[in-house]
């Protein structure tokens, strides 16, 4: 399989910082590979994916797409933004918001054509001419997928895609991703640990540090990265961990080794 | 109507047209992109430029200009690092350009009570030259937005996304910056830098509400200033009051208005 997303010893440190957000991360992504980032709130989380879709310059090392830089790769990419960051008084329209999604010069034909197939795809047929202030979480959620692959991006990066979602919602939205895996690759992060679903392919979480693994499984050593304890084995949280596991793992249908 | 019957009245309507369809414009930017405090730091700090100008008997309204898009293009600098400190820089920006104004006009020798109008707006002041020159912006400001309509809209909804589009972020940002820095110096004279905000947000807040779009919020916004404006200057007029602060209060109470009229729908 071809390489779609290629980090390599990737350190970001914030303009004025002392310390670096991140520091020496690793990760290839092949075609259709679907990981999810897990990591506390402040732990580099969203830098990352702003690396990665080339809104930040990386301090050390590199992140390519298909052999490219991330800002010449903007045509491959689908992004849905956090919610908390979505100016809900904008005047504007869900038909407005997810035509804005067509990278280039677009006819109005093939406008009205990629509209009306996304759309029906994703249930918006009722909301079109609605203001974005009028939709619930879940509505703003689709509407903002929509957006992000009304181009057919080759990537689908979300961040936070279920924050504002109920969990009937946060299903809905899972099983759609695992649809959409079969066509693009998928990078979601979040700081909930019950994200993983039995779509993702590869687990990755990061604190500063990032411990990656190529199968949908949380390990012991990741939750030590997302509490901030290093060796959880040694810790006193160990047994909390063993606890906290045995939870996510009950939570979605005690499924072994696939939390 | 014998109002009409004077240049200074018939250069005072013009005025008011052009000014109110600039302000509808940059007013709706301003509201869009939450930087009602930045663009009250360039209005204020425009008044540096104003000192320079009546200091060094320099044109007014293009040394202004001049003056206050330097201010803006240095509050959009410092806004693209969105530390905390920003809103401190923007503050001292605000007050240095107001006080510089101040020193340059005290040392300026002689009263010009031109000087007034800047602080306070008198729309009955402006001359056909200033129109020349009003009109000029309202040309480019349209053009531009006409332009670059689609990737204003993205930046103003989505600056993150407008980044991962591919589009000059940075550019567009200053480009705007300028638009709002030239119009707030027209603007000025209509109801002065004290005023200046109110009209540049009391009618796109009230517009907001009732637009699908962002061009409709400014068509909206723009009918809105017409009408506040001619309504505050024929006030104004009729009982000998200021031009600028009436058109203010004109549209703060028709705002009030509106607001209790929306919440009552609300319940």
């Amino acid at each position: 399989m071809k390489n779609i997303v290629e980090i390599k010893n990737l350190s970001y440190k914030y303009p004025n910082e002392d310390d670096f957000a991140l520091k020496d991360i690793n990760i290839t992504l092949s075609d259709k590979d679907y990981i999810v980032i897990l990591g506390p709130n402040g732990g580099g989380k969203t830098t990352l994916l702003k690396l990665i879709l080339g809104i930040l310059k990386p301090t050390e090392g590199s992140v390519n797409i298909k052999g490219k830089l991330p800002e010449e790769s903007y045509s491959s990419i689908g992004y849905v933004p956090q919610q908390i960051n979505v100016k809900r008084e904008f005047p504007i329209t869900v038909r407005k918001v997810i035509s804005l999604g067509l990278k280039g010069d677009v006819s109005k034909h093939r406008l009205e054509e990629k509209l009306e197939s996304i759309v029906n795809e994703l249930k918006l047929n009722d909301l079109l001419d609605k203001r974005v202030s009028e939709l619930s979480g879940g509505q703003l959620q689709r509407v903002y997928l929509a957006r992000a692959i009304i181009s057919d991006p080759e990537i689908l990066i979300l961040d936070e895609p279920t924050s504002n979602i109920d969990p009937y919602g946060t299903f809905c939205f899972f099983s759609y991703l695992e649809k959409l895996n079969e066509r693009m690759t998928i990078i979601t992060v979040s700081h909930n640990l019950n994200i993983v679903t039995s779509g993702a392919k590869s687990v990755a979480c990061v604190n500063k540090i990032l411990l990656f693994n190529d199968k949908p499984v949380i390990t012991k050593e990741m939750l030590g990265l997302m509490y901030g304890l290093h060796d959880a084995h040694s810790c006193h949280f160990g047994h909390y961990l063993e606890e906290e596991i045995e939870h996510i793992q009950h939570s979605m249908g005690g499924q072994s080794g696939n939390i | 109507m014998e109002i009409f019957s004077y240049q200074f009245m018939l250069n005072a309507l013009i005025g008011i047209f052009i000014s109110s369809v600039l302000c509808g414009i940059v007013g709706s930017l301003i509201v869009v992109n939450r930087i009602v405090s930045l663009a009250g730091s360039i209005a204020h700090a425009a008044y540096g430029g104003v000192g320079i100008a009546f200091y060094f008997g320099l044109p007014v309204q293009l040394i202004t200009m001049l003056f206050s898009s330097i201010s803006g293009l240095i509050i959009a600098k410092i806004s693209e690092n969105s530390s905390h400190r920003s809103d401190s820089y923007i503050g001292i920006l605000w007050a240095s350009g107001m006080a510089l104004g101040i020193i340059l006009i005290d040392l300026t020798p002689g009263y010009n009570a031109d000087i007034m109008t800047y602080l306070f707006g008198n729309i009955l002041t402006i001359t056909s030259e200033d129109l020349i020159i009003s009109f000029l912006i309202l040309l480019i400001t349209l053009f531009v937005i006409i332009i670059f309509y689609n990737r204003i809209l993205i930046l103003s909804f989505d600056k993150e996304y407008a980044m991962v589009m591919g589009y000059n972020v940075r550019l567009l940002n200053y480009v705007i910056y300028v638009l709002i820095s030239v119009s707030i110096v027209i603007l000025i004279r209509m109801t002065g830098i004290i005023m200046i905000m109110a009209m540049l947000t009391i009618p796109q807040n009230i517009a907001i509400k009732r637009s699908k779009s962002l061009f409709s919020m400014m068509v909206i916004s723009s009918i809105l200033v017409i009408f506040f404006s001619l309504l505050g200057f024929f006030f104004a007029y009729k009982f000998d009051l200021s031009t600028g602060a009436t058109i203010i209060i004109f549209s703060a109470l028709i705002y009030l208005l509106d607001s209790v009229y929306l919440y009552a729908k609300k319940r």
